[in-house]
């Protein structure tokens, strides 16, 4: 005959149970907050870092006037720093500057 | 309808009192380890509490022993790993558990008999001889129809009588 004995559980089952659903409960209501803290903190960092920026105003190109060239001749400034203040140059030989028609 | 906390405590810890012995001795053909097989009890009333508003608790007690046999299953895989490893205890003696359950002697044999099983014999062998539920109610926890616990439960004996012989 095959023997399966019936054993008796340890004493105090129900007081422990109750005590590990109390824990329980309390450790997930902290927990609750975990999601919101998360999603705050995430929108926290999208404001401060990620959030698309509206792009700087570029001011209008500036004509240069460059009388080094002799004629009406003026370069485009790409920026709006102002022009660095120039020397009035030396001309060599006027014959190596061309102007494309 | 919502049912009030203090009702689902109450039901809860009925199921509890009433198939606590049943539930320990299932976790325990698992474990051989008193200690764990309350915690794995313990920790199935735990997840039944957590899903309270979900559960129908006249009919829950399918829900608790197919809950504790998944864990039981987990903790015996676990502790195996852990032994593998030595980072736990080597595996419990009989004798230790005799001493930790006066009185209750489990031969040796049918407990090496009884780990032998395959899961699915295991699973209906300790249910049909531990739970006090009907084969309907045990197929419903187990997910098989109740003519297959019967079966299973017949082979399962077979596999343990031809382990130990007819003694």
């Amino acid at each position: 005959m095959i023997e399966l004995p019936v054993i008796d559980p340890p004493p105090g089952g129900l007081e422990r149970l109750r005590a590990r659903i109390a824990g329980d409960d309390r450790r997930r209501a902290k927990l609750r907050w975990v999601p919101v803290l998360a999603i705050a903190a995430a929108i926290a960092v999208w404001f401060a870092y990620a959030r698309p920026h509206a792009p700087p105003p570029v001011a209008a190109s500036t004509l240069l006037p460059d009388p080094s060239v002799g004629v009406a001749f003026y370069w485009v400034a790409p920026t709006t720093t102002p022009p660095t203040p120039r020397s009035s140059p030396e001309l060599v030989d006027i014959s190596a500057v061309s102007i494309a028609p | 309808m919502t049912i009030p906390d203090h009702e689902q405590r109450r039901a809860l810890e009925a199921l509890y009192v009433e198939h606590e012995r049943g539930l320990f001795n299932v976790a325990f053909r698992y474990t051989w380890n008193a200690e764990d097989a309350r915690d794995v009890v313990h920790d199935a009333f735990v997840r039944l509490w957590r899903k309270r508003e979900r559960v129908e608790w006249p009919r829950a007690a399918g829900l608790a022993y197919r809950t504790v046999l998944g864990l039981a299953a987990n903790r015996r895989r676990a502790n195996t790993i852990r032994r593998m490893f030595g980072v736990a205890a080597a595996e419990p003696s009989v004798d230790g558990a005799d001493a930790l359950l006066a009185g209750a002697r489990i031969d040796a044999r049918v407990r090496l008999a009884i780990d032998a099983l395959p899961e699915a014999l295991r699973s209906v062998l300790v249910m049909c001889a531990f739970s006090e539920l009907d084969y309907a109610t045990i197929g419903a926890a187990l997910g098989i129809p109740a003519g297959t616990v019967g079966s299973r439960r017949n082979k399962a004996i077979a596999a343990l009588r031809e382990v130990l012989g007819d003694d």
